[in-house]
């Protein structure tokens, strides 16, 4: 499954790949050629240089055989059959061009171009238009028929979408955008309504683009041949002159994308069609909400003040890491070596999680570092470590493409992981079966032919008893995989586990009305899942984030293991990431406890070697981790951080707690490109670059390494990586790697799953999945073959333990959180793009019965108070959710969806329950008090940015000295 | 909740995970190892001082003889 990276093979060949072991070999204009069998006409001929016009097939989508360009002659065949839906077959001899050929698709071609305005110079697509360019080939010279007769050149131009145009005159009704929304996305929006003449392209279930069921994926518009459906960026900048392969920063998907240019200005992102995670499609954020990189909100100079009342004063580089410096240095004479710490981004490269990390073991001479992981998919890497031995997913993305049960618990791909969600359902038609276990109706639980057979809606909190529920039904009912399990796991931990599991306690009669599902829901999906041949299960932060996010993990674990459902493709366990780089900033040791490549740090032979790299002592124990930073600044005892990419003070449980601690701190240094929540309770700002400012590689969630690659100087002159050497060489610890590509081959040197990734293999590749090293040298698409990483595989014991966060007749909702399909984590980026046009503020789900006892209706103002705050939100009535449970997203800082969340946290790795909150829900009037005072606060410090002072000649900046 | 408060919360919530091992021997052992895995020094220490004083009464046992390991 390793795709070797060709810039050169972003050729349309026409139809997709076949596979088959039986290569056919045919002639095609007198020269031969063997393809594998299934292979149509049209692709063999591309395949050898032979262009067939054409105008209705793509190589991204399936055959369709209707626009009748494609036509050729084939010895043996009657008529003209169209190349595109003819296979190949041994001995074929083919004419792409015969005179008669020639003028039979000049006929056609007259009738296409007699109903399509002539335009051609002021056209959008001008340069890049397969109409115009098939026009050429079949030497089109007149129209016979005029243009006057009955056409659609009036047809009105619906501009709703923020982000393409639909101009239906340009229509030549080929059908690609259909089969596109259909074939790649999923989605099924749009339709051809009409018959004959009347055949229009129409999105379903609105009136235009913008309101219908459209997710704007961009799907149609990459498939769409004419200037029909065009982005605006291109209506207005003109087409671009460059490309610069690189990869999306928003989800762990990590889709590789060709940024277009033209000169340093960006046209438009497209997705790559050699990239490994997503072939080819993309999702309404990577494709097109990339505007937030240059917008006017952006600080490009850094500043610093001496108090959070002051206004900003604008400032060198230097002149800003040398006081941040001389601040970490006289807090650590104060209050000791330990009262400073920093926080690495999982939005940031692979090279600058590691730099972070590096910095603070070695400049800071401690082990204060952490990452946002531990808001999200710590418990995975704790949780996978124990009982298969590596801190990551098992598999490739492409893997889904051979499971026969997907169960999916905890997750929303549709929204969260979009480009993943689309080959979801791709397998789903394909005929694989679903199991949902979520307290809410996600999408996939009913979506245009891909349903789920089981959707167990079980109560927030409940996820431990569920699989225990479900190890139960296997192992009483004779359903264990006996073989697997006696030749690749311990025994002693299977037969412990067995017993533990088989305890009358654990039967779904019994947990079932804990967890508020069926037993015999849960028998079913137990018996589909270990007996339905190859099962995958894919999770995300709705198991993670829980008071038992980290048992859960084992218990997923677990139920793989029991199943023999590990592996092989098509089975495995799968994190669902969300950030962009959360795996990779996991695995260049952003954890306190671990140094890079997930080892722990008490461990002398591994910190050995790392001294003696890094030329430093390093301390022998874990440090704090993010909540314990937040503790030890109330206490007094934590007074600096160094923060990069990451925004704590909205994405963090508690906010106020949060926002208390920040306060204690004397000095806290933000690097970021916006004033994000965090950025105004610092002290110095250090001006951020976005992903296409920089040189560095993202690793997403199948552990697949993907290069990052500049498009744009960085606005304020540093990218992340220099900002933090710049750091480092202020405080004395010399850094000076040249470019990105020596701090991964620094990481190789020192990490073993690394230890053959460098930028030379990833341009060779593409991209590389780790471990990458001697045993794997083209890297690793499934772990765990031979045998787990730890060598056997350990059933751990997952006893169930209610969470503290309990109903009662003061909170007697339950609050989940999540994430929606345009709006990207803390928003930060997507409030700062048209995707506002379908998400400007986030609501408050609520069951119509829990909404009509208390008088709320759909798009009233309600209160919402936990035990550790409250806020206020519109309502939005759904039946997604259950009864007694309530769901909010986090995407607008002023929701305070975290003033709600409490501190309460996973036992094992502290990953916040931001799933399980207690909650009462009102109707009200006014904001909360939180919200008036977040307002105030936020303005205020808006007026000191906007305030700030530029640095005049010589003039010291008035701080702290 | 104090800082002090919490610890003593942390502590429990990992002694409760050690629940259902039903060798409490080897419960001892892994909460005793994960508190070394993953607590700071000074965080250990803050913990010991309080199962000393009158918060090991608050201190699930589980928590009290695995600082006593340590």
């Amino acid at each position: 499954m390793i795709n070797y990276f060709d810039p050169a093979s972003d050729i349309d060949l026409g139809t997709p790949a076949r596979e088959s072991a039986v290569q056919v070999s045919l002639l095609i204009d007198g020269r031969s050629i063997s393809v594998p069998a299934g292979t149509s006409v049209m692709r063999a001929a591309a395949l050898m240089g032979t262009t067939i016009p054409k105008l209705c097939a793509t190589d991204s989508l399936e055959a369709f055989g209707s626009c009748r360009m494609c036509m050729v002659e084939i010895d043996g065949m009657r008529g003209y059959p169209a190349s595109c839906t003819t296979p190949v077959s041994e001995g074929m001899v083919v004419r792409t061009q015969t005179s008669r050929l020639a003028g039979l698709r000049r006929n056609v071609m007259e009738l296409y171009i007699s109903d399509h305005p002539l335009d051609c110079l002021t056209c959008s697509a001008n340069g890049n238009c397969e109409l115009q360019t098939v026009a050429g080939q079949v030497g089109l010279r007149e129209v016979r028929y005029g243009y006057e007769g009955e056409n659609h050149l009036s047809e009105a131009k619906d501009v709703s979408n923020p982000y393409f145009d639909y101009e239906p005159s340009k229509c030549i009704v080929c059908s690609r955008c259909v089969r596109a929304c259909e074939d790649i996305q999923g989605t099924f929006a749009l339709t051809i309504s009409g018959r004959g003449f009347e055949s229009r392209v129409a999105p379903a279930g609105g009136d235009d683009f913008l309101s219908s069921e459209c997710v704007s994926c961009g799907a149609c518009v990459q498939a769409c041949p004419t200037a029909t459906l065009t982005e605006k960026s291109l209506v207005q900048l003109g087409q671009p002159e460059r490309a610069v392969i690189t990869t999306c920063a928003y989800c762990g998907v990590g889709c590789s994308f060709r940024a277009e240019l033209k000169g340093d200005q960006l046209v438009r992102m497209v997705p790559d069609k050699n990239g490994g995670a997503n072939h080819g499609h993309a999702c309404v954020k990577g494709r097109f909400a990339w505007g937030y990189a240059t917008h006017p909100d952006r600080i490009t100079k850094p500043m610093i003040r001496k108090r959070l009342e002051d206004p900003w004063q604008e400032v060198s580089w230097d002149e800003a890491v040398t006081y941040a410096a001389s601040e970490l240095r006289r807090i650590q004479l104060k209050y000791g070596r330990d009262s400073i710490g920093g926080i690495t981004s999982s939005r940031c490269t692979n090279e600058e999680a590691y730099l972070v990390q590096k910095l603070v073991r070695t400049a800071f001479g401690n082990n204060n570092v952490d990452t946002c992981a531990r808001v999200c998919h710590s418990p995975t890497g704790y949780g996978l470590k124990q009982t298969l031995g590596e801190s990551a997913g098992t598999q490739s993305f492409d893997s889904v493409m051979k499971a026969d049960v997907i169960l999916v618990i905890g997750a929303n791909p549709t929204d969260a992981h979009p480009v993943f969600g689309s080959q979801l359902k791709r397998r789903l038609r394909q005929g694989a079966r679903l199991i949902v276990i979520d307290p809410r109706r996600i999408d996939l639980v009913d979506s245009p032919h891909a349903r789920a057979e089981l959707h167990l809606q079980l109560r927030p909190g409940t996820n431990v008893a569920m699989l225990n529920a479900l190890a139960h039904v296997i192992v009483t009912e004779g359903l264990v995989r006996q073989d697997f399990v006696d030749q690749r796991c311990e025994t002693e931990a299977f037969n412990r586990w067995r017993e533990f599991v088989a305890l009358p306690e654990h039967a779904p009669e019994v947990l079932g009305p804990t967890c508020g599902v069926p037993a015999e829901q849960i028998r079913a999906a137990a018996r589909l899942y270990a007996t339905g041949g190859n099962a995958a299960i894919y999770y995300g932060l709705g198991v993670t984030e829980h008071s038992q996010g980290s048992t859960s993990v084992m218990g997923i674990a677990n139920l793989a293991m029991v199943t023999g459902n590990i592996g092989r493709e098509g089975v495995g366990v799968n994190p669902l990431r969300g950030q962009n780089n959360v795996q990779g900033s996991c695995d260049m040791g952003s954890f306190p406890h671990e140094l890079p490549g997930y080892r722990h740090i008490s461990n002398e032979a591994v910190r050995a070697e790392f001294e003696q790299a890094w030329g430093v002592t390093l301390q022998p124990d874990p440090g704090l981790r993010i909540p314990n930073m937040f503790e030890a600044a109330l206490d007094g005892s934590f007074k600096a951080l160094y923060c990069q990419g990451e925004d704590i003070a909205q994405s963090d449980p508690n906010t106020q707690h949060v926002t208390a601690a920040l306060l204690a701190m004397e000095c806290v240094i933000v690097q970021d490109i916006f004033l994000n929540e965090t950025a105004k309770f610092a002290h110095v700002f250090l001006p951020g670059s976005s992903f296409l400012e920089k040189d560095g590689t993202f690793t997403n969630a199948e552990r697949r390494i993907s290069r990052v690659r500049k498009v744009m100087d960085p606005m304020a002159g540093k990218a992340d990586w220099e900002g933090t050497m710049a750091l480092a060489n202020a405080l004395g610890y010399k850094m000076d790697y040249r470019h990105p590509s020596e701090i991964m081959d620094e990481i190789a040197r020192l990490t073993p799953s690394f230890h053959n990734v460098s930028y030379a293999e990833l341009e060779r590749h593409g991209s590389l999945q780790w471990p990458c090293n001697e045993a794997a040298p083209d890297g690793t698409p499934t772990m765990h073959i031979e045998q787990f990483v730890r060598g056997k595989g350990r059933f751990m014991l997952t006893g169930y333990v209610p969470t503290d966060e309990k109903v009662n007749s003061r909170y007697p909702l339950l609050l989940t959180t999540g994430r929606i399909l345009s709006q990207y984590n803390v928003g930060a980026q997507t409030r700062r793009t048209g995707n506002n046009a379908w998400h400007a503020e986030d609501r408050l789900e609520i069951h119509p019965s829990d909404a009509e006892s208390r008088g709320i209706n759909d798009g009233d103002w309600v209160g919402i108070g936990s035990r550790s705050g409250q806020t206020v939100l519109r309502a939005m009535v759904s039946l997604r959710v259950a009864p007694g449970v309530v769901y909010t997203t986090f995407h607008f800082p002023e929701s305070g969806a975290n003033v709600i969340t409490t501190d309460n946290s996973d036992w094992a790795t502290n990953c916040p329950e931001y799933k399980v909150t207690a909650v009462e829900v009102a109707k009200v009037f006014h904001p909360s008090e939180w919200q008036k005072r977040y307002q105030d606060f936020s303005d205020e410090q808006r007026r000191l940015l906007k305030d700030r002072r530029q640095q005049q000649g010589k003039e010291k900046a008035e701080v702290r000295r | 909740m104090s800082t002090h408060d919490n610890l003593v919360k942390m502590a429990n919530h990992i002694a409760h995970y050690f629940d259902s091992e039903p060798d409490r021997e080897l419960a001892v052992q892994g909460l005793n190892q994960h508190l070394r895995s993953f607590w700071t020094p000074a965080m250990l220490k803050q913990l010991s001082e309080k199962a000393q004083g009158e918060a090991a009464n608050d201190l699930d046992p589980l928590v009290l003889r695995a600082l006593h390991r340590a």
